[in-house]
């Protein structure tokens, strides 16, 4: 009886977790229109190459570096990762549900990794691709945050300092596995490249 | 006529590369231990050195080159700094076995015992700056060109766990006093980094304190 009861009180607490949002500003949009596939994109479909600063942190390491972004057409994108100093980390492509690896440095080639990083880019591309996905919004066509998944790979992600449609702050995180991956817009300037 | 023109500037400019590859001269034994000799003597008088540098990164994807610049600084024997100033604040900071990075307004500092990559580039950047390259070892194939204007030192890593990330790097030395003008990277990516460096000026009056790593 007591074991029953514990159970059930772990799984009313997990339920109701899993109900809560965990941004505290803005309202949780759940079951509305915008979670059956309208919802607002947050990076631009049409052909172009995008550069931004990247500032990875898993627990107490940094690296930093520069994430390239060329979108060539519809769900075709290649992304690559490199340092200021030039080195090249992560090259890959993807196309609809499938990644090409083109290169990848040893340390990072691991596959949860780079599964991780492809789930994050294809949410980043395509914000409404599970259901699962609750959505926070200021506007009707602006996303603030996304929120998917409640086991060790959920993903949070944030969108701020929107120019000309799009935000140039982009911060993604898996709270559990203590990584997060902070995307900001280049001092490049992407016309002369 | 003008399209005909500019089929032509295009055709040399394709071809020009592999023209000025096949115009290397390799350097006999003889010329190798000359330009070593000189190397150690430009080396040996240089305590420290400045210079301005400019990074040029190509890769397929990219249209035109990702530039950057900043001021290089080297103090002998293993203190080397790549302050960026362009198009944001970056420093990279060697000493010794410490490499320390500079970004955001943060500083993070790494043990480059557990990074092989930019250890052997500090190792051979060095090399170059103290006139030892002959002696970086076997984990190298060192081959010494001649192209008119100076000295090529075509430098291949042999251990695999390099190679897979450098597949070459070339140092061009002027010939008249052994100055380094250029340090290209290509990498098992296929992407390439040069480094050009202008107005270099030595033993100046730089100290250890610019190179802190705390």
């Amino acid at each position: 009886m007591r074991i029953s009861g514990l159970i059930s009180s772990i799984l009313l607490v997990v339920s109701l977790a899993g109900c809560s949002p965990l941004l505290k500003e803005g309202i949780w949009l759940q079951n509305t229109p915008f979670a059956a596939g309208n919802v607002p994109y947050v990076y631009d479909t049409i052909p172009s190459t995008r550069i931004f600063d990247f500032t990875l942190v898993f627990k107490k390491s940094e690296v930093t570096g520069i994430v390239i972004i060329k979108t060539e057409g519809a769900g075709e994108r290649r992304i690559v990762m490199t340092s200021v100093f030039g080195m090249t980390f992560l090259d890959f492509e993807l196309k609809g549900e499938n990644i090409k690896i083109n290169y990848c440095i040893e340390q990072l080639n691991r596959e949860r990794v780079i599964l991780l990083l492809k789930k994050d880019f294809e949410i980043l591309f395509k914000p409404d691709h599970s259901k699962i996905t609750r959505y926070l919004y200021s506007s009707p066509d602006r996303l603030d945050a996304l929120e998917q998944g409640n086991g060790i790979t959920k993903t949070l992600m944030k969108f701020t300092n929107y120019n000309n449609k799009w935000p140039e702050t982009i911060q993604i995180e898996h709270p559990y596995l203590r990584l997060s991956l902070l995307l900001k817009k280049t001092e490049y300037d992407p016309e002369s490249i | 006529m003008i399209r005909a023109a500019l089929i032509l500037f295009l055709a040399l400019a394709t071809v020009s590369p592999l023209w000025s590859q096949s115009d290397l001269k390799k350097l006999s034994g003889s010329e190798v231990t000359a330009f070593d000799s000189k190397l150690k003597s430009r080396s040996q008088a240089t305590e420290t050195l400045i210079a301005d540098f400019r990074q040029e990164k190509s890769m397929e994807m990219l249209k035109n080159k990702m530039v950057s610049k900043g001021v290089f600084k080297y103090k002998r024997e293993d203190k080397i700094a790549f302050l960026y100033s362009q198009p944001m604040v970056y420093h990279m900071i060697i000493n010794g076995q410490k490499l320390r990075i500079l970004s955001n307004g943060k500083n993070q500092i790494i043990d480059l015992k557990n990074n092989p990559v930019m250890r052997e580039v500090r190792s051979l950047i060095a090399a170059s700056f103290l006139g030892n390259l002959s002696q970086v070892g076997t984990t190298y194939k060192i081959s010494y060109f001649d192209n008119k204007s100076g000295v090529v030192v075509v430098v291949v890593p042999q251990s695999k766990q390099l190679s897979s990330v450098i597949t070459r790097i070339t140092i061009n030395f002027k010939g008249s006093n052994a100055e380094i003008e250029r340090l290209k990277i290509e990498e098992g990516s296929g992407s390439v980094t040069e480094y050009i460096f202008t107005n270099q000026r030595i033993n100046t009056d730089l100290t250890d304190e610019d190179f802190r790593i705390n």
